[in-house]
């Protein structure tokens, strides 16, 4: 099992070093601004933006290379001759996924505070303020972020197992996740996050779990219950189920709504 | 059309003691189907358990895909198959346990090195020899600390070749295993893999078109053509069946032979027949020799008859 983790790790190890120096360089960029000499940028929230694109970049990429580039090198058809389960295949590959998601998340925050921190002309009164404005680090808006994170990463998961070019699988799992989320904001899905008083963090969680529940679950069929090999059974498999768990997740949420 | 070279029950007779074990793969009607192309039409296959079988075919017959359906790779769109008693598809990890795999290329990864590969897949296996592995990378002169990305064609194949023996598996598959290796690393390969599997009691599915290489190895053949299986037999007696008659008379009778092949040679003539081995005890007059023939020639007697017909 540990070395299954290890090679996984080994295979993806470059994407949250590409997603940390993207961040850096984009950093550097906003450094260069004029802003930055007069400390401006300390309770500017546009700030945020470039790293929280990296982030939804990164989340969706490593999701949607998963199991593309493995398709795509053929090493896939490797590790199906061998007596591995594709289900502890799936699962490894999630697990080091997220981690590694969740690893370049925790680095940039650590180094967005150090930078408020130690920024000539920060003060400890400027990261209070980032705490405040720019930075509203409550639990709330941590669990929209995770939540979205969450969603990019499902989105690139789903679309991995159907796609031997992890760039193809890249860009359709970035539309897919456009449309889902302009889906849920056309239906005011996070509604619950807000309208229900009694659910107002568990609501989130529950919003996020029935939003990333069809593209995972359509996933983890298509692999576990497709041919490792390219074959129409794929399709068929990954369709019924994402069909399938929209229609659940929509009857759960209607149930939710109507509490 | 293809019935009447399928073997009848007098000519497996002779074989039916080998079947008193079950079979090692039992294939039923086998057919697989990509969109609208039909890879596999009914495919029925018997391996013995401790043969080795050869299965023999054209670029495109459908042994590949037969290979990974057997492997539980690819699901049958209709038929049946059982390996050492187990459903592929069903059984998947149970029987990759059991058998060994040497594809015409495996895609490795390519930053490992071959330490680290036999480390790797080392691990996924409840029984793995290392005295086996470590005899066999002697052997084969396989450097360790070489990555996969800098091995030659045929190195990777020993090293597949490795992969697939040392957890001493039942039955192994070789699929196509020297396509595309230069004369040199072939003979290198096959010289390795008939020390390996000859006599080992293991029982060996071929598949090739390279026949040359598997005459001496085989004891069993089946042919695929377009997805059906024409044939299957044991080596031997499809060598007793399938000769060529250099025949002085052109209109020759031939009772009880099926003419495969025709060629001329000088005044005479070059007929390919098949029939029961007993016929060739009462050959007319005419015949002037009776040849002895090599798999390969058989095969391409066979399937080139098969073509004319259809």
């Amino acid at each position: 099992m540990m070395l299954l983790f290890w090679k996984e790790w080994r295979e993806m190890r470059l994407l949250p070093v590409l997603a940390l120096a993207t961040y850096i360089a984009l950093f550097l960029a906003e450094a260069s601004c004029d802003r930055f000499s007069t400390g401006e940028w300390q309770s500017s929230p546009e700030f945020m933006n470039p790293l929280i694109a990296t982030w939804l970049i990164f989340w969706t990429v490593a999701g949607s290379t998963a199991f593309s580039s493995e398709i795509g090198s053929g090493s896939l058809q490797f590790m199906s001759v061998i007596p591995v389960s594709r289900r502890r295949i799936w699962w490894v590959k999630l697990s080091v996924a997220f981690f590694s998601a969740v690893a370049v998340f925790a680095v940039t925050i650590a180094f967005v505070q150090m930078l408020y921190l130690y920024w000539p002309g920060s003060s400890i009164a400027h990261a209070g303020r980032l705490n405040n404005s720019v930075w509203p680090m409550n639990l709330y808006w941590a669990l929209l972020v995770s939540g979205s994170l969450l969603v990019c990463l499902s989105s690139g998961f789903c679309a991995s197992p159907f796609f031997d070019q992890p760039i193809v699988s890249t860009a359709v799992a970035a539309i897919g996740g456009v449309i889902y989320f302009a889906f849920s904001t056309l239906y005011n899905i996070g509604r619950i996050y807000h309208y229900h008083g009694n659910f107002y963090y568990l609501g989130a969680l529950i919003v996020t779990a029935l939003l990333i529940m069809p593209p995972l679950v359509t996933s983890y069929q298509t692999f576990v219950r497709g041919e490792s090999l390219k074959s129409i059974k794929r399709y068929k498999v990954g369709a019924l189920t994402f069909i399938g768990t929209s229609v659940v997740s929509t009857i759960i949420y209607a149930l939710l709504t109507k509490v | 059309m293809t019935k009447e070279l399928l073997p009848n029950s007098a000519e497996c007779e002779d074989s039916k003691a080998e079947l008193v074990l079950p079979p090692a793969i039992k294939v039923d009607g086998l057919t697989k189907q990509f969109g609208r192309t039909r890879a596999l039409n009914g495919v029925d296959l018997l391996v013995p358990t401790g043969s080795i079988y050869a299965l023999l075919g054209r670029n495109a017959a459908g042994k590949s895909t037969l290979m990974q359906s057997v492997l539980g790779l690819l699901e049958p769109t209709s038929g049946s198959i059982s390996v050492l008693g187990l459903n592929p598809m069903r059984d998947g990890l149970a029987l990759r346990r059991r058998l060994g795999y040497i594809p015409e290329h495996m895609p490795m990864y390519e930053w490992m090195t071959i330490a680290e590969t036999l480390r790797f897949v080392a691990a996924q296996y409840p029984v793995w020899s290392k005295a086996i592995q470590d005899d066999l990378v002697q052997r084969l002169r396989l450097p360790l600390s070489q990555k996969i990305r800098t091995l030659s064609r045929g190195q990777r194949a020993l090293l597949t070749l490795v992969l697939a023996m040392a957890h001493e598996p039942e039955l192994v598959l070789l699929d196509e295993c020297t396509s595309g290796m230069d004369a040199l690393a072939r003979e290198d390969f096959d010289r390795s893999v008939i020390q390996l599997l000859q006599n080992s009691g293991r029982t060996v599915l071929f598949a090739s078109h390279q026949i040359h290489e598997l005459d001496r190895l085989c004891d069993w053949v089946g042919i695929i053509h377009q997805g059906r299986t024409l044939l299957q037999a044991r080596v031997d007696d499809l060598k007793s069946q399938v000769k060529t008659l250099q025949v002085n008379d052109e209109q020759a009778e031939l009772p009880g032979l099926t003419v495969l092949k025709r060629q001329t040679l000088g005044r005479d003539l070059l007929l390919t027949v098949r029939g029961d081995s007993s016929r060739y005890d009462w050959l007319p007059q005419s015949v002037v020799d009776v040849i002895d023939l090599r798999l390969e020639q058989i095969f391409v007697a066979i399937v080139g008859h098969e073509e004319e017909r259809s």
